[in-house]
């Protein structure tokens, strides 16, 4: 049995992209103002399904140095198109952005607790083997 | 890691400040007609810039390029023409028509501003206190909290 399982792996991960998030939102929410600011994301659904290995990362390789589709996987800040941009260029929208931070922090507690209770169980564990 | 966000956080609180200042200086001084530069006073907008943060943890090159902190580049003086006000009584009226040279302060545009910089404030501060219960979340992993 491995004791660090494949969850471990994915909160960790999950954990990893949701902090990245929630750095890009700040970036976002103190620029609510700057002209020419261009809002950012992170293209989260795609990245959490590849922390929880959903998406089949293999690609051929015809040279044994070709990179891993794995290895790009940082490669996922995006520009938000989500929202209209104003005369000055900038097209942070406040609300939208601290709703989003709002969740992003919420998900990124949730996936800590996890992570905690995870390690819960396996302190009753060792704790069990030692008696 | 958390002290990247809340240093962008912190230049956001102190930027909005200063525009909050600025524009405190604007309203208080609607009706100044003398300045140390001569001529009525003009008002002063300031100008915002995205600046590069130095991110600690962040591995990626990718990741620090998307992360910016803001600043104020400029504190700028509006060089609209003054509003000239017929009161001939007025010390620092002209003497043969009578007019004075009012500054060119419109309440409506500053308040407004004003609201935008109070509400740019406010984000950052719940930007403070999100990141601060996500410290505290990672500081009680393995408590067995």
């Amino acid at each position: 049995m491995k004791i660090f399982d494949q969850t471990f792996d994915g909160l960790q991960r999950a954990m990893d992209i949701h902090f990245r998030r929630h750095a890009v939102l700040s970036s976002n929410i103190a620029n609510s103002e700057t002209p020419n600011y261009r809002a950012r994301d992170v293209d989260f659904a795609g990245e959490l399904s590849k922390a929880f290995g959903e998406v089949d990362q293999t690609l051929m390789k015809t040279d044994p140095r070709h990179l891993d589709l794995a290895s790009a996987e940082r490669d996922t800040v995006i520009f938000d198109q989500s929202s209209t941009m104003g005369s000055d260029g900038n097209n942070v929208d406040l609300d939208v952005q601290i709703g989003r931070m709002s969740a992003n922090g919420r998900a990124y507690e949730t996936a800590t607790s996890l992570m905690s209770q995870k390690f819960k169980l396996l302190r009753a564990f060792t704790r069990r083997g030692a008696a | 890691m958390f002290s990247t966000i809340f240093n962008i956080a912190s230049s956001a609180m102190s930027a909005n400040r200063l525009r909050i200042n600025t524009i405190a200086s604007n309203i208080a001084n609607a009706e100044t007609t003398k300045t140390p530069e001569g001529g009525p006073y003009k008002r002063r907008d300031v100008v915002f810039a995205a600046t590069d943060v130095k991110p600690e943890g962040f591995e990626s090159a990718l990741d620090q390029a998307s992360l910016k902190s803001v600043k104020v580049a400029a504190v700028v003086a509006d060089n609209k023409e003054p509003q000239m006000v017929y009161d001939p009584g007025h010390p620092d009226a002209d003497k043969v028509t009578g007019m004075v040279a009012m500054p060119n302060i419109n309440p409506v545009t500053e308040m407004v501003n004003l609201l935008t910089a109070s509400n740019a404030y406010k984000a950052a501060a719940e930007l403070v206190s999100v990141t601060k219960e996500m410290a505290q979340a990672i500081k009680n992993l393995g408590t067995g909290n």
